[in-house]
């Protein structure tokens, strides 16, 4: 694409835009704000996602060229969360008001098979079990919130119809993001989510399932710790993409959690340390790593930053810091935390823009280019909170 | 009894001097010195009149394009976010430490053979080895190269302000009061790996009242220049051998603000009492 349309697509010639754009390519962002003003600058943003929907569920994402996508179920879902911690933290009831708002939109839009579908609501798409996962953990937060059995029902129901895509290996391939991958141990550990809140009502022979499949997905893991099968996008064969990666780790340090599984636990450390060194090494990890976890170089000459990855490895770091006593994650997690939160600290009058944290960095990097993306902005947030003392907690696997 | 030559990147770094004023209390000599300097020194004043010029070199430009956007913005370099978790500029030998003596005076003025080299070669190191086998007292920095690691009879030795193998990397004297263990100086041999050598000499770095972070370093670089001229003493005269480090290497790096503030509320809290400073290791 030539530099011309390039400016016309994502509309380079608006202020705003071309300081962010410029920005980046000079290598500048944002000065360090303090934890607190960054989670301010988040939520911000995160309301202003909310805002332009107007349907109770957020924004995907804002495109440079387009602006506002509209809203998006399964990012919407681990939101809410997210944004119940939030007003547990600061004591606005707003942002418990917006989750529930947000978790009644869900109830709405859910599937009469359970599922709900996948992209956003603008786009004609089936059922997704990798998306419904998520909603789940939403739903279950907004039972544990309210008491309301709706939500604990609506989640059973989205359960039942996941576990209906698993195959005899425990992989989601049918009716999932890409065929499914190393990311849907995020789905079995929504899905032990949803088991520890239901007890008895979620079926017994579904959990010896969910045992049987994290067998598969360990299996995944290559013995350095890099995943295969962690990337959504075909685009680079053999590359894992560092936002699928935290997904991976997250849903294995949940499951070791609610099962008690300390092999889950001893998975995540293995790719953990490798992304801790690494990481403190260069002072910057790539989106894409190849299977020896050497960067995978999108722009060229060199390889951009998935911020959404960023903040899911801050998260993992921050939960392996507490659950292991070893402050050299919390260490990286900060830094991580201060990367994210410089770049996100962006002033403009443009509520897409403002606050907004991109899907690459520079911006024109290949994961959501020229994008806000919710997602990114959903585990910054949740990284904050942590950093913080708040936000869900961990108990170490026996 | 092998042969002690310090190898040192300036005339007078202070932690040098520290060495060879602890290493000839205890009675010894070192046999050696050399010195790093780049041959073709510039005249101060020739200096001071080509920085302007050097300023308006073009490919200086874009900085200054970049400075001015950073100002007209109110952004930061991304480089300076991660210059941010460094040691602080007042952290180093060269601020904590009194200024070292003129050691090639020093030497000279001992009759100690001073050899001044431009680039530390394998062919320097060889020909300061033909005399036996030698151990070579690093304060010029950096990591030494493979060919020079395998010269024959030749021994390079650093100390490092942690205990090996738990405390490898940076800022780990600051990690140690962090952690809650007693902070140690390791002397080492060095090897390819980085800290990965063998052990010739530990000791403990006592704490007495340090009440910052600045202090805990000047204590650290201080006992490392005392355990660095122990430990040389001991092992060139075979009174010590090298100890090869256990399995278990932990590596720490650049200690972020907040963990550092929490160093330092660590330290406080131990100096605070003498049985406090005395945790177990």
């Amino acid at each position: 694409m030539s530099k011309f349309a390039t400016i016309k697509e994502h509309r380079l010639y608006r202020p705003g835009h071309a300081r962010k754009f410029i920005g980046d390519q000079l290598g500048l962002v944002g000065r360090t704000p303090r934890p607190e003003q960054a989670l301010r600058n988040v939520f911000e943003w995160i309301a202003a996602s909310f805002d332009a929907g107007g349907d109770g569920g957020s924004s995907a994402y804002y495109a440079m060229g387009r602006g506002w996508k509209a809203s998006y179920p399964e990012t919407t879902g681990y939101l809410i969360p997210t944004m119940l911690d939030h007003a547990r933290f600061t004591g606005e009831a707003a942002w418990s008001q917006r989750a529930m708002r947000a978790a009644d939109w869900l109830l709405g839009i859910q599937l009469p098979g359970g599922g709900w579908q996948g992209l956003q609501v603008d786009v004609t798409c089936g059922p997704r079990v990798f998306n419904t996962g998520m909603i789940l953990d939403g739903l279950v937060a907004a039972h544990a919130f309210s008491g309301d059995d709706r939500y604990l029902e609506a989640a059973l129901r989205g359960a039942g119809w996941a576990m209906e895509q698993m195959d005899a290996n425990g992989f989601f391939v049918e009716n999932n993001v890409s065929g499914g991958g190393s990311f849907d141990t995020l789905v079995l550990a929504c899905l032990l989510l949803v088991a520890r809140s239901a007890g008895p009502r979620f079926p017994a022979e579904h959990l010896d399932r969910i045992r049987r499949a994290l067998e598969s997905y360990l299996a995944l893991q290559r013995p350095n710790g890099w995943f295969e099968r962690c990337n959504f996008h075909t685009s680079y064969p053999d590359t894992a993409l560092l936002h699928h990666v935290g997904y991976t780790l997250d849903g294995l340090l949940i499951c070791a959690e609610v099962l008690g599984e300390r092999r889950c636990h001893d998975a995540v450390l293995r790719a953990a340390a490798k992304l801790l060194s690494r990481f403190e090494v260069d002072l910057q990890l790539p989106a894409y790593s190849k299977p020896d976890w050497s960067p995978y170089k999108d722009l060229g000459g060199g390889a951009s930053l998935c911020l959404t990855g960023y903040s899911q490895l801050a998260i993992v770091f921050q939960k392996i810091a507490r659950a292991e006593g070893d402050l050299r994650y919390l260490n990286a997690a900060l830094k991580l935390n201060d990367i994210v939160g410089s770049i996100a600290h962006f002033r403009s009058a443009d509520r897409g823009l403002r606050y907004g944290v991109p899907g690459a960095y520079p911006i024109n990097g290949n994961y959501q280019r020229f994008q806000m993306v919710n997602w990114a902005a959903k585990y910054h947030a949740e990284s904050l909170l942590l950093s913080l003392g708040h936000g869900r907690s961990l108990r170490v696997p026996a | 009894m092998k042969r002690v030559v310090l190898l040192i990147g300036g005339r007078s770094p202070a932690h040098a001097s520290g060495f060879v004023q602890a290493y000839e209390q205890l009675g010894g000599r070192p046999d050696a010195l050399l010195l790093l300097e780049p041959s073709a020194r510039r005249p101060a004043w020739v200096s001071a009149l080509l920085r302007p010029l050097k300023a308006l070199r073009p490919g200086r430009w874009k900085g200054y394009a970049v400075d001015l956007v950073r100002g007209l913005t109110g952004t930061q370099r991304m480089a300076a976010l991660k210059a941010s978790w460094n040691v602080p500029k007042g952290e180093s030998s060269w601020a904590l430490l009194p200024p070292g003596i003129d050691l090639v005076a020093h030497a000279q003025g001992k009759g100690i053979p001073v050899h001044i080299r431009p680039a530390l070669k394998a062919s320097v190191i060889e020909e300061l080895c033909r005399q036996g086998p030698t151990v070579f007292v690093l304060y010029a920095g950096g990591v030494i190269p493979d060919a020079l690691l395998q010269v024959p009879g030749a021994e390079f030795v650093n100390a490092h302000m942690g205990a090996m193998p738990r405390y490898r990397g940076m800022n780990v004297i600051e990690w140690a009061v962090l952690e809650g263990t007693v902070p140690k100086v390791s002397v080492m041999l060095m090897t390819a790996a980085i800290d990965g050598g063998d052990v010739i000499f530990e000791r403990e770095i006592p704490l007495d009242g340090e009440r910052t972070l600045a202090d805990l370093r000047r204590t650290g670089f201080l006992h490392c220049y005392l355990a660095m001229a122990e430990g040389v003493f001991r092992y060139a005269r075979g009174l010590s051998v090298a100890v090869p480090q256990p399995k278990g290497a932990r590596y720490y790096y650049r200690m972020h603000g907040v963990l550092r503030q929490r160093s330092q509320e660590a330290l406080r809290q131990r100096t605070a009492s003498p049985a406090a400073a005395r945790v177990a290791p």
